[in-house]
């Protein structure tokens, strides 16, 4: 394959994953921040916060 | 370099950095703040059952942030940045490959969805169920054997970065920052506990994405798009850009990166963990869908900034002897220095600090994970299986930690001791891979074949275990490069075959990784086919086994 289409396949992949990635992280931090308040509150008062659950988790292998 | 090594020359040149006292700062009030934060809210935890509880209450935002938080170590931005520098652009097809597999992965629910279905939570446990618990021993020493080999390297790399960007590259001043760097490990772990709580896990997030998106903008506006490209194409020519054509690549390497992308999205732990605890088949297909985008972007962020290391270096003569001799030689380990001495240079006081404190709080968190994961694994599933009256809760805990400090210390004497002699990426790719190419030939057959039985589970993972020989030293004790080298001189005087021997130096010969990695694959798949036909379960055992794997699947013949 010609290096100009290599370039073009790469450049693309690359803008955009991080505008894709940086709209992810955005509304993470911001709706995330909420999610933390949630926790404490709900672990302080001995009970679980409305919304989504997740099953059980064991400490697990990180891949780094 | 009139004899010296490209490290000694590295150790007598004065290289700049924007490290000062206000980025000392950030970096010691961050990790007091970080760890002060996780004890305070280890209050809300009364028992390491509400641990568990406080994990049933996770949402979507703060799960995908952990995961995140959890996914990125400081080794992975360090082995990429190497990639990136070395390879140039063509370091981006891993990225590319891996976010492929992991959507199709999410679109067809090969693997994830029968597991999802089986509610397994831990790869042993799936061989137990399977084929028995011998199987589940002998899986789970491969697996910590593989997992702690794997780990060797991360508090040399680790070190590596923080050393760089202090302006510190001298190998005195590696060993004591390594030393150092063990100590806080095992201080943040033991006093903490299970100190990368969900608060902790948010707060690493938030500093880790705002550095990595900040950082790359920084460099995109810092460098034009023409000089990257142009430096690219002057340094690495079209291997630079083309995969097939770079000399740390090739079509064998590029095929055996498909295999891992595989791997890393069916048979590592905390896939299957993602797997087994998604609320339904839906969610399982949309969590690896989305991860696709993860993939892509922790491969790909520190590939760009290796890649604007060597226009950062090309630039000053003094590095670009260094790092790009002028005969094309390899510099070897010291590449993984390219990348934090260029950003040290390039990025103002306080924004390097920042970026720091957050790498050291990544490198923390993934220290934290997998002594706690390895000393678990090593636990449950190899020593407790030994006694059949089980161990009690306390003597597990006791073994734990002993092994914990173990490991730690293992980390010291090998990234001491051990000569890398190849990327770290690939070191990282060939220890990861002794254990999950034999698991994943096990995991397919056991889960899509009713004949697939224990003798080929066994013969699967010792096959993968051969995997080993592509490390660079291991090659060199057994004398295998010579020894593949003279035999493909031989083939070579076959008529017809007088190519195969084309420019291969029994002297300087290796065995590709990629070349490697594809064999042992393919032997593990092999083995595990050939034993089962050969040595099939006893039909009592077979029966069970079909119907744990009838549970998962409509399991065919």
């Amino acid at each position: 394959m010609d290096t100009r289409l290599w370039l073009a396949l790469w450049t693309t992949l690359w803008l955009g994953g991080l505008v894709l990635f940086t709209g992810l992280a955005a509304a993470v931090i911001w709706f995330g921040a909420k999610d933390v308040v949630a926790l404490l509150r709900s672990l302080a008062a001995g009970s679980r916060p409305e919304g989504e659950d997740q099953a059980p988790t064991e400490q697990g292998v990180t891949r780094t | 370099l009139g004899g010296e090594t490209s490290a000694q020359l590295l150790e007598r040149l004065s290289v700049p950095t924007n490290f000062g006292v206000a980025d000392w700062a950030i970096v010691v009030v961050f990790l007091v703040v970080s760890t002060g934060l996780g004890l305070w809210a280890q209050k809300y935890m009364k028992n390491i059952g509400d641990y568990v509880v406080a994990g049933r209450a996770v949402r979507s935002y703060l799960g995908i942030a952990t995961i995140i938080a959890s996914e990125m170590g400081l080794v992975t931005v360090m082995y990429s940045a190497q990639l990136g520098f070395k390879n140039g652009f063509s370091a981006f097809h891993i990225a590319f490959i891996a976010a492929t597999v992991s959507l199709i992965v999410g679109i067809t629910g090969f693997i994830v969805v029968p597991i999802r279905r089986m509610g397994v939570m831990t790869i042993p446990e799936f061989y137990e169920r399977r084929f028995g618990r011998d199987v589940r021993i002998f899986g789970g020493t491969i697996l910590a054997a593989s997992g702690i080999l794997n780990m060797g390297m991360f508090l040399k790399a680790d070190s590596i970065f923080v050393t760089s960007v202090m302006g510190m590259n001298s190998e005195f001043q590696l060993k004591i920052a390594m030393t150092i760097m063990l100590v806080l490990v095992l201080i943040y772990t033991v006093l903490g506990g299970m100190v990368s709580v969900l608060v902790t896990d948010y707060m690493q997030f938030v500093v880790m994405a705002i550095g990595l998106v900040a950082t790359s903008v920084f460099l995109m506006v810092h460098f034009s798009p023409h000089t990257i490209v142009e430096t690219v194409q002057n340094i690495r020519h079209e291997g630079g850009f083309d995969p097939f054509l770079a000399p740390d690549f090739g079509t064998a390497y590029v095929l055996w990166m498909v295999c891992l992308g595989l791997v890393s999205c069916c048979v590592w732990q905390t896939s299957v963990m993602r797997a087994s605890s998604a609320a339904t088949e839906k969610v399982v297909r949309q969590t690896f869908s989305w991860g696709a985008l993860g993939f892509l972007i922790r491969f790909m962020v520190p590939y760009f900034w290796g890649i604007c290391a060597i226009v950062y270096i090309a630039s000053r003569p003094e590095l670009r002897q260094v790092f790009l001799p002028s005969d094309g030689s390899d510099p070897g380990d010291i590449t993984l220095r390219a990348m934090p001495i260029a950003l040290a240079g390039l990025l103002p006081a306080g924004a390097i600090g920042i970026l720091t404190a957050g790498m050291f709080a990544a490198a923390m968190s993934t220290y934290n994970t997998y002594l706690h994961t390895w000393s678990a694994v090593l636990t449950q599933d190899v020593v407790a299986p030994w006694f059949p009256k089980g161990l009690s809760s306390r003597t597990r805990i006791i073994l734990a930690r002993c092994i914990m400090v173990a490991i730690a210390v293992f980390l010291l004497v090998w990234g001491l001791w051990y000569p890398l002699g190849q990327n770290l990426w690939s070191y990282m790719a060939v220890t990861g891979s002794v254990y999950f190419t034999g698991a994943f030939a096990v995991l397919l057959f056991g889960i899509y074949w009713r004949r697939a039985s224990k003798a080929g589970a066994f013969a699967a993972f010792a096959c993968g275990f051969l995997g080993i020989v592509a490390l660079a030293p291991v090659q060199k004790w057994l004398g295998l490069s010579r020894l593949a080298a003279t035999a493909l001189h031989r083939l070579a005087e076959i008529p017809g075959l007088a190519g195969l021997a084309h420019g291969v130096d029994p002297a300087t010969f290796k065995l590709s990784e990629g070349v490697v990695g594809l064999t042992t694959w393919g032997t593990a798949l092999l083995a595990m086919v050939v034993f089962s036909l050969l040595k099939p379960d006893p039909p009592r055992q077979a029966a069970a086994s079909a119907a744990g794997g009838a549970r998962v699947e409509g399991v065919a013949d």
